[in-house]
């Protein structure tokens, strides 16, 4: 095959994936261009529409966030522990767990859950708005669903997301040591000795950092898929999985991008 | 008050070479009624929305006042859209969100209003439609004729400049047509432009300046109501009035 037979067909099958990125990012731009332009109304509904979000995917996910931290944290510590000692590095203890829950595993659990809870929420929304035409009904109120479907549910996500990254880890290291009590014997004061020692600012705005921008991602991704719905009720499910799939792809893909700038 | 609209050789397709609309090329003005008449599935909502702005064409231009609709700032086409009723076919609401609700948030986004403004205003809409029962009720618990009676409300609440009508009367009893139709004679009387796609001969007849047929997505007449030929079969289109 020639050589420009072999590039059109890349390209070709590239093309969608890059055209696909162009218009996120222009959803993304435009969404923020209209919802911070100063000759914008409905600021007060659309701050409400964010405190909702923030409601929704941070308040109401407390609960889960929790309960997988905690036991997601028990068994890091419980493994740390039980096979660190063994391989003569006590002092590793601290240091393990906060690159395995603070750096890595937390902001991506946390983007996980929030993902199947409020990203398919949003996805299936904003489908069924579409198909209902309810936003086309919002576009001749003259309400423009940029500024009051789209940036309230960025922001709000990427808020709330970015707060539950601390919960997550909070709960997952002290919460988590709670639970590893119950089946390994570590001394609290010992624990807390080593997490000190390897805990640093850094760390935990890196997790906050990553949260943030997961947020941002699932979000627009979400919102993107929804708005892709075009005539019928069953492309929402349809459009829902995309959104899930394509979320956990970017999650992963921006996680190492951060990790790498920080951590290298 | 009121706006003039035109479309200049407009084409649309929802599929890429599968036009609904052809050429089309009109205009309406202040105080004037255009009839959109055509078969079901002839495109006369896509007409509507592409007069409204909601749909963009693959050629030609819409106009409004004579600047290029597309050409306008966001936040001036939302200016624009909020000073323009448009009743839908299928009087769409938001789902989750009360009667009053729907009715207020276009007036509380731009807030031209206070609550006690908007409350009291919305209360005298619903009681004059007997519907001031239902105005905690969320849409889906609602039949299609009163959820129409609803979105007639938020287009009246929201149009000044133009008013778009889908088959406004579609689903209601006689006694809601005939006040849609004192509404649109209302506007007009008031210089406000109006164009309404109907199948309802009596609001036809009773309100519309000039009617636009369409048959295959082109314009097949666009005239005086009184030499449309409407009532004896004009070009086929007749028969569905």
């Amino acid at each position: 095959m020639p050589l420009t037979g072999i590039l059109e067909r890349t390209g070709s099958a590239i093309w969608p994936y890059i055209s696909n990125i162009l218009d996120m990012s222009t959803l993304f731009l435009e969404s923020f261009k209209v919802g911070l332009s100063k000759h914008g109304r409905g600021d007060k509904m659309v701050f409400n529409v964010v405190m909702n979000q923030i409601l929704f995917t941070g308040v109401e996910a407390i609960k889960i966030v929790a309960v997988i931290a905690l036991l997601l944290g028990g068994v890091t510590i419980i493994e740390t522990i039980s096979l660190v000692p063994d391989m003569g590095g006590e002092s590793l203890i601290g240091k393990i767990l906060v690159v395995v829950v603070v750096r890595e595993l937390g902001p991506i659990i946390t983007a996980f859950i929030v993902i199947g809870r409020s990203g398919t929420a949003i996805s299936t929304e904003i489908g069924y708005m579409m198909v209902n035409h309810e936003i086309q009904a919002l576009e001749m109120m003259g309400i423009n669903p940029m500024r009051y479907v789209v940036f309230p549910r960025i922001v709000g996500m990427s808020v709330a997301v970015f707060c539950l990254s601390f919960v997550f880890n909070m709960v997952a290291l002290f919460g988590g040591h709670l639970v590893a009590r119950l089946i390994i014997h570590y001394p609290f004061a010992l624990y807390l000795d080593d997490l000190s020692r390897a805990l640093g600012f850094w760390d935990v705005a890196v997790s906050g950092i990553k949260c943030f921008f997961f947020g941002i991602i699932v979000a627009v991704i979400c919102c993107y898929q929804g708005f892709s719905v075009k005539f019928s009720f069953t492309e929402i499910p349809q459009v829902a999985t995309r959104a899930v799939v394509w979320s956990i792809y970017a999650c992963f893909a921006v996680n190492i991008i951060i990790t790498a700038f920080f951590y290298i | 008050m009121g706006v003039k609209i035109e479309l200049a050789n407009v084409d649309f397709a929802y599929e890429k070479g599968n036009n609904i609309v052809k050429s089309a090329s009109f205009s309406v003005c202040p105080g004037e009624i255009l009839a959109i008449v055509a078969p079901v599935g002839m495109g006369k909502s896509t007409l509507l929305k592409l007069c409204a702005g909601l749909l963009t064409p693959v050629e030609g231009s819409l106009l409004i006042d004579g600047k290029i609709f597309g050409d306008l700032s966001m936040n001036w086409q939302n200016e624009l859209r909020h000073r323009m009723g448009f009743s839908f076919q299928e009087a769409v609401l938001v789902a989750n969100m009360t009667v009053f609700n729907n009715l207020a948030l276009p007036l509380r986004y731009y807030a031209e209003m206070t609550e006690a403004e908007i409350s009291h205003i919305i209360n005298a809409w619903l009681e004059r439609l007997n519907l001031a029962p239902i105005g905690n009720s969320l849409p889906a618990a609602l039949s299609l004729g009163v959820r129409q009676k609803v979105a007639f409300i938020r287009t009246m609440l929201l149009g000044r400049d133009f008013f778009f009508w889908d088959e406004p009367a579609q689903n209601a009893d006689p006694a809601f047509t005939e006040m849609v139709q004192e509404e649109i004679l209302k506007q007009k009387r008031s210089g406000v432009g109006q164009i309404l796609a109907t199948q309802n001969r009596d609001l036809l007849f009773k309100s519309a300046d000039r009617v636009l047929m369409l048959d295959g997505g082109t314009i097949s007449y666009l005239g005086p109501l009184k030499s449309a030929g409407i009532g004896v079969d004009f070009r086929g289109t007749g028969q569905y009035l």
